[in-house]
């Protein structure tokens, strides 16, 4: 089981998120937008960052790619899955080229999110 | 000519000829004269030497036959021989006998004659020695006898006139040389006169001879000379003048066209043109007209003017033209003068003196008439000005059609950039459209999406008991509510896949597949569908291996089948897979459903459109699946045909090429099926 960090604004989808992965046994910290989400990596180093990309106050993709700037080699290499809405064509590209290591587009069922999560898990 | 050369006629009078003839007369005269008299004096010299030598005989016989008289001087002996001896000799007419004692016998005629010859009788020894026994006395003259012979026997005296006859013919001679010198001395006087081309300086021989013939014939060759002469310099001096003129015209031409080379302005250069135009030709008033153009009402137009002391466009123009009349006019070709203008004339602005050479000129290039220049003098036109005229005219016309092109081509350049301007704001306002199109599409997308994943995940939850236990009731409606999901989400996509279709940004990814396989999944899948029908999905054919897009192919084939089991409540749904000759293949897919109006065959492949637009429609659909299949096989090179009958069913053929396009751009029009 795994320590996850879920970046996301929407009310809704956090608790579904939330849900999800808590009935299967992860822990889970929250953050609604990316300046909290950087606050709370200040402290805390997470398994895993689902990661939202439309964001209040500083947008995903600024914050994979402040993460990847961090001088601390453990947030640097941190895990991050952008879990995105933004499913157009170049979307995965682009979130991929902000330092994302894996790529979720909603609408995403609540079984597949957790078979995702526990691949990457796994992986690292 | 040869006849004006000669003045006397074809040949030259005989006078030097009978001159000669007469010459040559006297000389054989002379000759024959001459010789007869020295014929004559050479035979009386013979004769008078046979006379002689019969004298010498004469005298020999007489000494011989008298000897003996003489020495007996017996006078009547002597007598008797000497009559003996004249009797003997005819030609002896007188003998003298002079006798020792002194007596004297005279025979026959005794005055002295001519010819006469005394001789003294002397006896010899041997002779005379016996007759007088003194033979010691040595000889001694016994007398003289005196011997006469025929006196008719004269010698002639030599030739008294030869002399005068000699000096005669040489006078003749030698005045003749002298008066011929003098003639022919004219005569050369003459040819060097013609030599050093002073034609009438040629000098006159009097008298009717050859050499005045000559000398004739010289005059008149002087004459004729002098006047061919003063003919060539007469031509020499045309051409002269001629040459000069050319020139000048060339001068004019050279300085007019040097304004026509100018740069194509509008008023400015036809000004100029104007100006320079009237300034050769000594012009007091020149008009410059263009031809109108159709939609004007009037057939020239003024351009330019020169001398009129108003602008080109003064309504007093206007009037002229009518006045003078060019509308009525018929401009031919050539160059054409009209009446005067008189002072009251609107061009003459004030000027009293009517202006009587009034000439068109038209302009002519390539048989157009481009305009016509009127120029208005004083004096009616010199020959000079109208060929200046003539001359200036196709170069001015020229010059006028390069003017009307240049306009024409400005005109139309200014038109490219005005349409050019506005096909650019008219790019820029459809990019600005376009971004905001996508970024729209975007934002729908995303804004879609989002709820989506909520209530999907709300959904499944609740399914998967996370909130609490639920019945069986509860369990079925929440798989509906997924199924409803499902379904929007696939609106959702397809209504995606269409905006990117309409901008041509469908993402297609080639790669060798087995089309059997592809019609296999779909068929399949969608197996579930005909739950509620009687009968199966059939799917004919075999393997079959071409490079596409296999996921697009699925997606084509998913929604043809859709709609296939959707119309077709009951009889079958086939799905055929079959190679066609080009090395392509075809997916068909035949269904015995409700079938399409020939009418509507083509609307089906419209976006939101179905067949059965109202309200009380019995199919479910937004109408976006065909449109984006067809769409799909474009983007694939290939193409999607639909047959049918109204309740017969349909047929959809998806065609697929050989080879994938080489550039998505040119993808295929959708061919009609057959």
């Amino acid at each position: 089981m795994a320590n996850i960090l879920l970046v996301e604004d929407n009310i809704h989808n956090r608790t579904v998120f939330e849900t999800a992965l808590r009935s299967r046994g992860h822990e889970l910290t929250i953050a609604e937008d990316g300046q909290r989400a950087l606050e709370i990596l200040e402290s805390f180093v997470p398994d895993l960052v689902l990661l939202d990309l439309s964001l209040p106050k500083i947008d995903g993709w600024t914050v994979a790619r402040t993460i990847r700037a961090c001088p601390d080699p453990r947030k640097s290499k941190l895990l991050i899955v952008a879990l995105t809405a933004h499913a157009m064509k170049g979307d995965r590209e682009r979130a991929l080229a902000a330092g994302c290591d894996g790529y979720v587009s909603k609408p995403v069922s609540p079984r597949q999110l957790a078979r995702t999560v526990s691949e990457f898990v796994k992986a690292a | 000519m040869p006849r004006e050369l000669n003045p006397t006629g074809t040949r030259p009078p005989p006078g030097l000829a009978l001159i000669l003839l007469f010459g040559a007369l006297l000389t054989t005269v002379g000759l024959v004269v001459a010789t007869r008299i020295d014929q004559t004096t050479l035979n009386q010299a013979g004769e008078q030497a046979l006379r002689l030598m019969a004298l010498d005989h004469l005298s020999g016989l007489a000494e011989h036959a008298l000897r003996l008289p003489l020495a007996l001087d017996d006078t009547s002996l002597a007598e008797a021989v000497g009559r003996d001896l004249m009797h003997r000799h005819r030609d002896l007419v007188g003998l003298r006998i002079d006798l020792p004692t002194g007596a004297s016998v005279a025979l026959g005629r005794t005055q002295p004659a001519p010819w006469h010859r005394r001789t003294e009788v002397i006896a010899t020894r041997h002779g005379i020695e016996a007759l007088l026994e003194s033979p010691n006395d040595g000889p001694t003259t016994l007398g003289t006898i005196e011997i006469h012979i025929d006196s008719s026997m004269t010698i002639p005296a030599p030739l008294p006139w030869t002399p005068w006859v000699v000096l005669l013919v040489s006078s003749a001679g030698l005045g003749f040389t002298f008066w011929f010198r003098h003639r022919l001395g004219r005569l050369c006087d003459g040819a060097i006169a013609i030599a050093s081309g002073s034609f009438h300086q040629v000098p006159k021989l009097g008298g009717r001879d050859e050499l005045a013939w000559s000398l004739g014939v010289l005059r008149t060759v002087g004459t004729v000379l002098a006047e061919q002469v003063d003919r060539v310099h007469g031509r020499n001096a045309d051409l002269l003048r001629d040459a000069t003129l050319a020139e000048d015209r060339l001068h004019r031409l050279d300085a007019f066209a040097s304004t026509l080379l100018s740069p194509l302005q509008e008023h400015a250069v036809t000004d100029r043109l104007l100006e320079s135009f009237a300034e050769e030709t000594s012009a007091a008033l020149a008009l410059l007209f263009v031809t109108g153009s159709p939609d004007e009402p009037r057939r020239f137009r003024c351009v330019s003017v020169h001398g009129i002391g108003m602008p080109f466009d003064d309504p007093r123009i206007v009037a002229g033209c009518e006045a003078t009349g060019l509308a009525s006019l018929a401009i031919g070709s050539a160059l054409q003068t009209l009446p005067e203008l008189e002072p009251e004339h609107p061009w003459m602005s004030g000027r009293a003196v009517p202006l009587r050479g009034v000439a068109i000129l038209p302009l002519r290039f390539r048989d157009r008439l481009e305009g016509m220049v009127l120029l208005a003098a004083r004096e009616p036109w010199q020959s000079v000005d109208l060929e200046f005229m003539g001359d200036a005219a196709p170069p001015l016309a020229i010059a006028l059609a390069n003017r009307r092109a240049y306009e024409a081509t400005v005109s139309l350049a200014n038109a490219l950039e005005a349409r050019n301007d506005e096909l650019v704001q008219q790019r820029d306002r459809l990019t600005v459209v376009d971004r905001i199109r996508s970024q729209f599409v975007a934002n729908v997308s995303h804004e879609l999406r989002t709820p989506l994943n909520a209530i999907i995940g709300y959904t499944e939850l609740m399914a998967d008991r996370c909130f609490g236990p639920i019945t069986t009731e509860q369990e079925r409606h929440l798989e509906s509510v997924l199924e409803s999901s499902e379904h929007l989400l696939r609106l959702v996509n397809q209504v995606l896949d269409l905006s990117r279709a309409e901008q041509d940004e469908l993402e297609v990814d080639f790669a060798e597949c087995d089309l059997f396989g592809v019609a296999e999944r779909a068929t399949r899948i969608l197996q579930p569908l005909c739950r509620e029908r009687p009968y199966e999905l059939t799917l004919v054919g075999r393997s079959l291996r071409l490079t596409t897009d296999a996921e697009r192919t699925h997606q084509i084939l998913v929604n043809l089948l859709n709609n296939a089991i959707k119309f077709t409540p009951n009889g079958s749904v086939i799905v055929r897979v079959h190679p066609t000759p080009d090395g392509g293949a075809e997916l068909v897919v035949e269904d015995t459903g409700v079938g399409i109006d020939a009418a509507h065959m083509e609307l089906v492949f419209e976006a939101f459109r179905q067949v059965d637009g109202s309200s009380t429609r019995s199919h479910d659909g937004v109408g976006l699946g065909l449109a984006i299949s067809r769409r799909l096989a474009q983007a694939l090179g290939g193409s999607l045909c639909v047959r049918s009958e109204v309740g017969r069913g349909s047929t959809f053929t998806l065609s697929l090429p050989a080879c994938p396009p080489e550039d998505r751009s040119s993808t295929h029009r959708n061919r009609a099926c057959a």
